[in-house]
C-alpha cells in the first residue's frame, strides 16, 4: 500500500508539467486597449503591442493591431492569426473608449473585463474625444511604451493631480449602484499630444456629455477628500492668484422640509498661497482673495449641480447620499425629486500659511 | 444514576494516545465551521437583508450558542457520541438507519467540498485543468492524513490556521470602502433578517463535527467553553467579511459575483505579486482540505463501528466513491443543487433535529427516573 502510494504521488508531481504554459518571451502583453464604433453595432478594438528590439534594451515600440467584430474576445482570437506571439489580455491596465461608442454604453465591453478572472478590477478607463483609435496612432510617447505612458498619466493625474480617482471597480460601483452615475476622465488628442481635457459624464453606462478642466478641479473637490492639486483666480485689481490645496474636506448634510429632502454641501479648503502676481504683500489681502476664491468656487460648484440637475444625472452621488440618510428610499420618488432637489453649496477658504514669504 | 453519568463525563471512553486535549477542540472546531462556504456567504443574504446583514450574522451566531449547548448537554449526560446515541434511543436498525444518514451526508459535504475547490482552480488558475487529476492527488493526501488517525487531522487543522494570513489581505480593500453602504440601519424588516439569517447557517455548519468525535476529548466536560470560544471566533470574522462585502460592493454588483471573496483578492498588490488572486484561489486548500479529512474520517469510523471492519479497510472504497461523484458533478448548476440540499439538511439538522435529540434525551431521563 506505502509503495502504491508513493508512486501515485511521484506521478502526481510529474503531471504538473501537464498544465499549459505561458512563457512571457512567447506571448504579447498588451497593456492598452481601445475600443470603437463600427457598422452594424459591432466594436472595433485595437490593441497596441508593446514591441523590444532585440539587443537595444529599453527602446519599445508599438505596433497596433484593429479589427472590426462583434465580441471582443473573438477579435482577440482572430487578430492572432496575424502575430507571431498570442496576445494575452490579463495585463491590460487601460482601456479607452471612442465617444461614439460611449454615446451608446460602455456597460457590454466593461462586462467583458469584470467576468474575466485573470482581469485587473484596478484597470483605468477612459474616454476619448474623437477615435480612440486615432489617439492610439498618434506618435505621443517617445521613449516609453503607449500603455504604460497612458496609465502613468491617468494614475498620477487621479493620485496627485486634477483627476478624480476611477476606475473599473467605481465605475461599476456607480453604474450599478441606485442614485448615482459613473464618470470617467475624458482624453483628447492636440498636436500629437494626449492631455486629459475634462470628465466624461455618463447616464447608466452612456456618455452625456463632458465637463472642461477648469469644473473638473472643482467636481474633484466636491467628491472626494483632497490633499493636492491648485487653484487660480483673478482679483478684482487685476493680480492673478495662485493656491496650492493643502486639505480639502467635503461633507454632505442631508436634511427633510416639507417638500422632501435637501442637501447642503459645505467643502472646506485650506490653501498655501503660491503665486500672487502684481501683489507685493499677499498676507495683507488675505480676506479679499479669500472672498474671491470662495465666490469663485460657489459659483462653479452651483453651476455644475444645476447642470447635473438639469441633465438628470448624479455623479456626485446625491441620491446614494440620501438614500443613506432615509428609511424606505425609493429609486423612482427620487428620479422624479432630483431635477428640484434643493442642493446648497457652502465653501470656507483658509489661508494659514503663504509659503515663505509675507 | 448520577453518578454513572459523572464516571462517563470525567474521562474519555478512548484509549488516551488517541485522544486531544481540550483547547485544541477550538482549533477543530474553527477550522471545521470556518469552511470553504465563507467564499460565497455575503451575497445571498445581502440580496435579502441588504445593510441589515450583519444583523443576520450576529443573530445567526447567537442561535449557534445555543445550539452548541444543547449539543453538550446530550452529549453529556450520555457520555458518549451521536453514533452510540443513536442505538442507545432508536434501536439499532433505526439508529443504524440514523447513522447511514450522517455517512451519506459527510460523503456529499467531502465532495462538494472537494468539487468546490476544483471548480476554483479550474476558473480562477488552469481553466483546462481535468478534475479527475486533481481530485486523485488530493484524495491520496487525504488518505494518507486520515489513515493516520483523529489527532494527526487535529494537526492539520492547526496547520491550516496558516490561512487566516490570506484574510489580512482585506485590508488592502479599504482604499474603496463606502461607509454610507452600511447606514440606514435596520431599514430591513425583522422578518428579511431572519430570512437573512437563515442564509448564514451554511457557513456556520460545522458544530456538528462534534457529535461525532466527541469521545476523542480527553476530557470532554471542559471542551465547552472552547466550543463557544470557537464560535465566537467565527461570528468575528463572518462579521468582517460581511461588511467589507458591504462597504466595497453595491448589492447590485453582488448579485453579479459569483464568489465575493475571491474577487476582494483583485485588489490586492504587492510590489513582487501583480495579481493575489492566483494566492487567493490556490489558499483555499487550507479551507478546503481539514474539512475533506474530518468528514471521510468520521464516516468510516460510522462504517466501522456499524459493520464491525477495519477503518483502514472501509477507507479506500469511502475515497473512490467520492473520487467517482466527484468526477461526475459537472458544472455550476449542480454545484448549486448540491449546495442547497446540503444547507437545507444542516439547517433541519441544527434546528430541528438537535433539538429533537434533546428532548427526547430529557423524555428518557424523566421517564427512567418515575420508573
Amino acid at each position: 500500500m506505502n509503495r502504491l502510494f508513493v508512486l501515485l504521488l511521484g506521478i502526481c508531481f510529474l503531471l504538473t508539467g501537464c498544465v499549459k504554459q505561458q512563457i512571457l518571451e512567447k506571448i504579447t502583453l498588451a497593456t492598452v486597449c481601445a475600443y470603437d464604433e463600427a457598422p452594424n453595432d459591432q466594436i472595433e478594438l485595437t490593441i497596441a503591442a508593446p514591441m523590444f528590439e532585440p539587443g537595444k534594451s529599453g527602446s519599445v515600440t508599438n505596433k497596433l493591431y484593429s479589427k472590426v467584430g462583434y465580441t471582443s474576445r473573438n477579435i482577440l482570437q482572430s487578430m492572432n492569426l496575424r502575430l507571431n506571439r498570442p496576445i494575452h489580455p490579463g495585463k491590460i491596465s487601460v482601456a479607452l473608449y471612442g465617444k461614439e461608442l460611449a454615446a451608446k454604453g460602455v456597460a457590454d465591453e466593461m462586462e467583458v473585463s469584470s467576468r474575466d478572472a485573470q482581469s485587473s478590477r484596478k484597470k483605468y478607463m477612459a474616454v476619448v474625444d474623437g477615435k480612440a483609435k486615432e489617439l492610439l496612432q498618434a506618435k505621443f510617447s517617445s521613449n516609453e511604451e503607449k500603455g504604460m505612458f497612458l496609465f502613468n498619466l491617468l494614475d498620477t493625474n487621479a493620485r496627485t493631480g486634477l483627476v478624480p480617482v476611477q476606475n473599473l471597480h467605481e465605475f461599476e460601483y456607480s453604474y450599478m449602484g441606485k442614485g448615482m452615475d459613473p464618470f470617467l476622465p475624458l482624453l483628447q488628442l492636440q498636436n500629437e499630444q494626449v492631455l486629459i481635457s475634462g470628465i466624461a459624464l455618463f447616464k447608466d453606462d452612456k456618455y452625456v456629455r463632458s465637463l472642461n478642466e477648469k469644473q473638473m478641479r472643482v467636481m474633484k473637490l466636491l467628491l472626494e477628500d483632497a490633499k493636492h492639486g491648485t487653484l487660480e483666480a483673478k482679483l478684482d485689481n487685476g493680480s492673478n492668484i495662485a493656491v496650492v490645496n493643502v486639505g480639502s474636506k467635503v461633507n454632505y448634510r442631508v436634511g427633510k422640509d416639507s417638500k422632501g429632502p435637501k442637501v447642503a454641501i459645505s467643502l472646506t479648503l485650506n490653501g498655501e498661497i503660491l503665486e500672487s502676481k502684481g501683489m507685493l504683500y499677499p498676507s495683507q489681502e488675505k480676506r479679499t482673495i479669500k472672498d474671491r476664491f470662495e465666490t469663485d468656487l460657489v459659483a462653479t460648484g452651483t453651476e455644475l449641480i444645476q447642470l447635473f440637475k438639469k441633465e438628470g444625472i448624479d455623479p456626485l452621488g446625491l441620491g446614494d447620499i440620501v438614500r443613506s440618510k432615509t428609511r424606505n428610499w425609493n429609486e423612482e420618488e427620487w428620479k422624479q425629486k432630483y431635477r428640484t432637489l434643493d442642493v446648497k453649496l457652502n465653501v470656507k477658504v483658509n489661508f494659514p500659511e503663504t509659503g515663505i514669504r509675507k | 444514576m448520577n453518578t454513572l453519568w459523572e464516571r462517563y463525563n470525567m474521562k474519555s471512553t478512548e484509549p488516551s494516545r488517541y485522544t486531544i486535549s481540550p483547547y485544541l477542540v477550538f482549533v477543530l472546531i474553527l477550522t471545521m465551521q470556518f469552511g470553504p462556504e465563507y467564499i460565497t456567504m455575503s451575497n445571498k443574504p445581502i440580496q435579502l437583508a441588504g445593510q441589515d446583514a450583519w444583523i443576520s450574522v450576529i443573530l445567526c451566531g447567537i442561535s449557534f450558542h445555543i445550539v452548541i449547548w444543547v449539543m453538550y448537554r446530550i452529549l453529556d449526560r450520555n457520555g458518549t457520541d451521536l453514533i452510540h446515541i443513536h442505538e442507545r434511543f432508536f434501536g439499532k436498525w433505526a439508529g443504524g438507519a440514523l447513522n447511514l444518514i450522517f455517512i451519506a451526508y459527510f460523503l456529499l459535504h467531502a465532495c462538494f467540498q472537494m468539487r468546490l475547490f476544483i471548480e476554483i482552480i479550474q476558473v480562477w488558475l488552469f481553466p483546462d485543468l481535468e478534475t479527475w487529476a486533481l481530485a486523485l492527488a488530493l484524495l491520496l493526501l487525504v488518505y494518507y492524513i486520515v489513515a493516520g488517525g483523529f489527532r494527526v487531522i487535529v494537526g492539520i487543522c492547526m496547520f491550516s490556521l496558516l490561512r487566516y494570513f490570506a484574510l489580512f489581505t482585506l485590508i488592502f480593500t479599504a482604499e474603496y470602502f463606502h461607509f454610507s453602504n452600511l447606514s440606514p440601519v435596520m431599514d430591513h424588516s425583522l422578518h428579511e433578517i431572519i430570512k437573512a439569517s437563515k442564509q448564514f447557517t451554511f457557513p456556520y455548519l460545522g458544530v456538528e463535527t462534534l457529535l461525532f468525535c466527541y469521545t476523542f476529548i480527553k476530557t470532554p466536560k471542559k471542551s465547552q467553553k472552547w466550543t463557544h470560544l470557537s464560535n465566537v471566533v467565527i461570528t468575528v470574522f463572518y462579521l468582517m467579511i460581511v461588511s467589507v462585502s458591504l462597504l466595497l460592493f453595491k448589492p447590485e454588483q453582488l448579485s453579479t459575483e459569483m464568489w465575493e471573496q475571491l474577487t476582494k483578492n483583485k485588489f490586492v498588490h504587492f510590489p513582487f505579486i501583480e495579481r493575489f488572486e492566483y494566492i487567493g484561489a490556490a489558499s483555499q486548500i487550507l479551507w478546503v482540505i481539514p474539512v475533506i479529512c474530518f468528514c471521510l474520517w468520521a464516516s468510516s469510523r460510522m462504517v466501522k463501528l456499524m459493520f464491525t471492519v477495519k477503518q483502514l479497510t472501509v477507507l479506500p472504497i469511502l475515497l473512490m466513491v467520492v473520487f467517482a461523484a466527484v468526477c461526475l458533478i459537472q458544472g455550476r448548476s449542480r454545484m448549486d443543487a448540491i449546495q442547497t440540499m446540503l444547507s437545507e439538511f444542516g439547517f433541519y439538522m441544527i434546528y430541528g433535529y438537535i433539538p429533537f435529540l434533546y428532548i427526547v434525551d430529557v423524555v428518557r431521563m424523566k421517564a427512567r427516573r418515575s420508573i
